[in-house]
């Protein structure tokens, strides 16, 4: 089956990760009894909950910890006892199956989780994540918050009009969150976090910029872990931190020309989610010089607007109508794809299809369509990205290779 | 009923024909999310887009094989040509796949005007307002189609004449109850209002509910509810009518969730229209299950109905989530279920023929 | 000079021998669990059809879903890269493949020199394979040799809307208990594997001429339907199943530095030449 799990990381910088989330877990679960706990969905602003003093617990990043550490098959078999279908979302089989247990299901990471007060999910990827929720609120028998996102920006509505409504979800999830913790919001408070998740993203818009750079200073194998502060450590000094060490880094490689592989013979964009058992086939390509130089999952495009209102949910709200590089259409997913394929000098695409992940999937045979009018190679490769039963190494091995054979014969020095 | 059941059948010559003769154009919708009245107050013909058994040949070659198949092959319809006679597509946000057809028609079908009609995920008083918001867009945008503007007077002559469509098809439901009416047939009258002018379909509706009523109810079958996440055509319901069902009562988009709620003719026009379409029977996408169960309740009381049957097409994650929540809840109220993952595909009707005829036998005791 | 290519497919194991002009012989075994013991066994199964001893192989490469563990390889071609190198060799003209093996179903286009310009494999549905076909056979209790002429005789083709292995199965075990002809079902089965690998086709786009390789080119009736599909005649190598072998051996014959003479002792087998035209 699969021989080797974690992709090999070539930066110092991103080797503080694993320590990081390892002590975010252990805080989050030796956190006092008086304090709540909120499971979360991505996309839940954790300045809010950070600045209200709530225990956020992001739950499909659990779920990809234990993909990693490849105990997916044991949670989503129990998920799937639950009665949830194998076409439901791997992350959600995987939290069900922690959530419902049995005999089979394997020993939780980190210890586990901090048992939830409350659920909060924001609408704007995918159905999936709602439904899920929804399932995991009458299970745990707790309330469950809906924070409702526009699917902007496909002019169904003005841009006004979208931040209007982002900033009323906002208002009402404040509301919830204080009758909760019988608290009110420092908004002071809420202040200080945005403006340090503002540099946060800033620095990190920054490195994707340098990531264009020949040779590539910072792959795919890199990448996938470095999101993970800003995505869940959005807001504090240490997330900050870390990204100035990050972009000192990438720096000094670009300037000493030190790339992932010795001779850049082709680059690669990885589209859609990885396969988080399997992150090393991030680095299959290497020996035969090619690198998955960029991903564009959870692409960050523009720097954060300067805040222009006293009120930081204002502020917040505005902010959510920049570009994203999920949640979009196709049109968007393509007009992105080609402008990253150009920018990256990108010769390949790997076109990720998870079937449980229904918003990516759904959208990748068009994306390939329009790659294939414009000449550029890519290669689909079906598979779960949580649950690692839908891995067969003989079937992605032989197109991993037949894809290097047909990139290599590119620049004639193929069969 | 002839004429029902043959614009259905026959709904795009239906279509071309009514273009043809009135020289005005015609908007396509998905779903119930889609306030008609406002195309209708812009004198244009809205119609349902459907799908088909056909093979999707031409939808697989933009979507994957693990999706929805009533959006692939409503898709794959319109790369056939089928739908050519559109001046415009309405794509509401109502689920993934749903809204992917916006994009996907964009590109590929050809129709002049594809436009994203926003939606709530969530209802609350925000939400009416930020609808009514996106209806403003998409009033702008149909004026713009139909070259004539909607005024206040037009759009509330259109929502008399839906409600006149509602509550006839609300009492062709009530009828349903008592049996006078099959479920195929209230099918045919919801489907064929879809796809008709209202006010051509409110008369054959008075006409045929006048017949309705004298007949005498029948006896044998069993009283069955249906949930369904999208069932385009009445071939599931004739066959649970034929293997001795009596469907009674319904949570189906092309049933009670179309014509349940009507419009407030008294509120500003464009805010009652925000309101009935975000409050009436909502599909799982909108609410959740506990609070959506009330409403199912609601279209089943006083029917003594006695199994439920649900069919969710496959890789619908709506309803999928739903399901376990819908079957414990049904099964604690008394009612067996029985439950059907769909492909939209012909033939797999006759597999389901057994399943049905034993569960009818079993409800029959 | 003799050359080895071996093809280690998720059903078959072929190899194929050949010297600096022509292909000497082929063998093909069933890929048991071990799959290194089928790699030995397919090649001394075609040593033997010409009397020759491994150590005169001058080089080999492997190919197929085991081409790794092939320990006695110098090196290793995808299958898709060795079907296109392959299918040309024997037909010139070929520019689109389509490979239709056991676990896998491939379209794929070439230049015309043979090389690998785009392809496109089946996702996860097993339609178009051989394992499909393998579980209808079963189904419907038939041989699965036998599929391919039965479904010629049909009269009346059966509508079958699914080619999802799970599905079909319900599918067609409730045909057959409705009475349909089985001979009509499994045209229906053919129209509907036809129907799938025409939009694989139709993904790299299809040029002329087509080719199909693989195990399920034998089935005569999954090969009239998909001339149907395409609206062209299919050109089927006199063996289809061992066309990647022989891309393999080509690519062997390239990287190949010994030449040597060993004429007479090829005569033998003649008749196990593929006609080269």
């Amino acid at each position: 089956m699969v021989s080797s799990t974690s992709a090999k990381k070539q930066l110092w910088t991103t080797l503080e990760v694993p320590a990081l989330r390892k002590k975010y877990y252990a805080e989050s679960l030796g956190k006092a009894g008086g304090q709540k706990v909120a499971w979360c969905s991505n996309g839940v602003p954790s300045e809010i909950l950070d600045a209200m003093d709530i225990n956020a617990v992001y739950v499909e990043n659990y779920a990809t910890v234990c993909a990693s550490k490849r105990l997916s098959s044991g949670f989503c078999r129990a998920g799937e006892r639950a009665g949830f279908s194998q076409d439901v979302c791997g992350y959600a089989r995987i939290l069900m199956g922690y959530l419902l247990g049995g005999d089979d299901v394997p020993e939780a990471p980190y210890g586990g989780l901090a048992k939830p007060d409350f659920l909060v999910v924001n609408s704007y990827s995918c159905d999936s994540r709602v439904g899920w929720f929804a399932t995991m609120s009458h299970t745990l028998n707790i309330p469950l918050y809906v924070i409702d996102s526009p699917y902007q920006p496909l002019g169904g509505c003005t841009e006004v009009a979208n931040a209007v409504y982002t900033e009323s979800q906002l208002e009402d999830f404040v509301h919830f969150l204080e009758q909760q913790t019988g608290t009110k919001l420092d908004r002071g408070k809420l202040r200080e976090k945005v403006e340090l998740a503002r540099r946060a993203n800033d620095i990190q818009v920054d490195i994707y910029d340098m990531r264009k750079a020949v040779p590539s200073p910072m792959g795919a194998g890199d990448a996938y872990t470095v999101v993970w502060p800003g995505m869940y450590m959005a807001g504090t000094k240490e997330c900050d931190e870390f990204y100035e060490r990050l972009r000192a880094e990438i720096s000094e490689r670009i300037e000493k020309k030190i790339g992932i592989v010795p001779e850049e013979k082709f680059r690669l964009l990885w589209s859609g989610l990885p396969l988080w058992y399997n992150m090393a086939l991030l680095n299959y390509f290497e020996d035969f010089g090619g690198v998955v130089s960029i991903e564009n999952l959870y692409f960050r495009y523009e720097k954060s607007l300067p805040s222009q209102h006293e009120d930081p949910l204002k502020d917040m709200a505005i902010s959510s109508t920049l570009r994203r590089p999920y949640a979009s259409d196709i049109e968007q997913r393509a007009q992105l794809t080609l402008e990253v394929i150009r920018e990256y000098h990108v010769d390949g695409v790997i076109l990720a299809y998870n079937p449980s992940c229904r918003m990516m999937y759904i959208l990748q045979p068009e994306l390939k369509n329009i790659l294939d009018r414009h000449g550029i190679p890519n290669l689909s490769l079906e598979c779960d990205m949580a649950d690692e039963r839908t891995y067969s190494e003989g079937q992605i091995k032989t197109r991993l290779d037949a894809f290097i054979e047909r990139m290599l014969s590119r620049r004639g020095e193929g069969k | 009923m002839e004429r029902l059941m043959q614009v259905r059948s026959e709904r795009h010559q239906v279509a071309r024909e009514w273009k043809r003769q009135t020289g005005k154009k015609v908007i396509g919708v998905f779903c119930c999310d889609v306030p008609e009245e406002l195309i209708y107050a812009a004198g244009m013909l809205p119609v349902r887009i459907l799908g088909s058994h056909e093979e999707a040949t031409e939808g697989d070659l933009h979507f994957p094989t693990n999706v929805c198949p009533y959006p692939k092959s409503c898709l794959d319809q319109a790369l056939k040509g089928h739908y050519d006679y559109l001046d415009g597509v309405v794509v509401p946000n109502v689920c993934d796949m749903i809204r992917a057809m916006y994009g996907a028609w964009k590109l590929n079908a050809g129709i002049p005007y594809v436009h994203f009609l926003e939606v709530p995920q969530r209802i609350s008083p925000h939400g009416v307002e930020f609808f009514r918001q996106a209806l403003v867009q998409f009033q702008g945008l149909l004026e713009e189609i139909s070259g004539n503007s909607i005024s206040s007077e037009s759009l509330r002559d259109a929502i008399d004449v839906y409600n006149r469509n509602r509550s006839l098809l609300r009492e062709a439901c009530e009828l349903r109850g008592k049996r006078l009416l099959s479920g195929v047939e209230l099918q045919e009258m919801v489907i064929s209002s879809m796809l008709m002018p209202k006010e051509e379909h409110n008369q054959l509706m008075s006409l045929y509910l006048e017949e309705v009523r004298q007949r005498s109810p029948a006896t044998d079958g069993v009283r069955i509810f249906i949930s369904a996440s999208m069932l385009d055509d009445t071939d599931f319901l004739e066959l649970i009518e034929e293997c001795g069902g009596s469907i009674v009562a319904d949570d189906m988009p092309m049933g009670s969730r179309y014509f349940f709620h009507s419009v407030d003719s008294a509120e500003e026009p464009l805010l009652a229209l925000a309101q009935r379409y975000l409050n009436r029977i909502p599909c799982p996408r909108k609410m959740l299950p506990q609070d959506r169960y009330h409403y199912i309740q609601e279209t089943m009381a006083g029917f003594d109905v006695q199994g439920a049957i649900i069919h969710n097409l496959k890789a619908c994650d709506c309803h999928l989530y739903e399901y376990p929540y819908l079957k414990e809840k049904l099964e604690a109220q008394g009612l067996p279920v029985l439950f059907f993952r769909g492909e939209e595909t012909e033939a797999e009707l006759e597999t389901q023929r057994d399943d049905i005829e034993a569960f009818i036998e079993m409800l029959r005791g | 000079m003799i050359v080895a290519g071996i093809d280690i497919g998720s059903s078959t194991s072929k190899a194929v021998l050949m010297d600096s002009d022509k292909v000497l012989c082929y063998s093909i075994v069933t890929t048991g669990a071990e799959s290194v013991k089928s790699a030995q066994l397919v090649l001394d199964e075609a040593l033997n059809a010409v009397n020759a001893r491994r150590h005169e192989i001058s080089y080999i490469v492997a190919t197929g879903y085991g081409r790794v563990i092939v320990p006695f390889a110098q090196d290793t071609v995808t299958e898709l890269t060795c079907h296109a190198r392959g299918a040309n060799w024997l037909f010139p003209s070929a520019r689109t493949i389509l490979d239709m093996g056991g676990q896998d179903c491939k379209a794929i286009r070439c230049d015309e020199a043979g090389r690998l310009l785009n392809f496109m494999m089946n996702d996860k549905c097993a339609a178009g394979t051989g394992r499909f076909l393998e579980l209808m056979a079963r189904v419907l209790g038939i041989p699965l040799d036998k599929l391919g002429e039965l479904s010629l005789e049909a009269h009346n083709d059966v509508k079958i809307n699914t080619t999802c292995a799970v599905f079909a199965k319900s599918e067609v075990t409730s045909l057959v208990r409705d009475g349909k002809d089985k001979r009509d079902v499994l045209a229906g089965l053919h129209s509907a594997i036809a129907g799938r690998v025409y939009n694989m086709l139709r993904g790299v786009g299809i040029e002329p001429d087509l080719v199909i390789t693989g195990g399920i080119g034998k089935n005569i009736g999954v090969v009239r339907k998909i001339e149907e599909r395409v609206g062209m005649k299919v050109l089927i190598p006199e063996e289809p199943q061992i066309v990647g072998a022989l891309g393999a051996a080509l690519f062997a014959r390239d990287s190949s530095t010994v030449k040597e003479e060993r004429n007479g002792e090829l005569d033998k087998c003649q008749e196990a030449t593929l006609d080269h035209s």
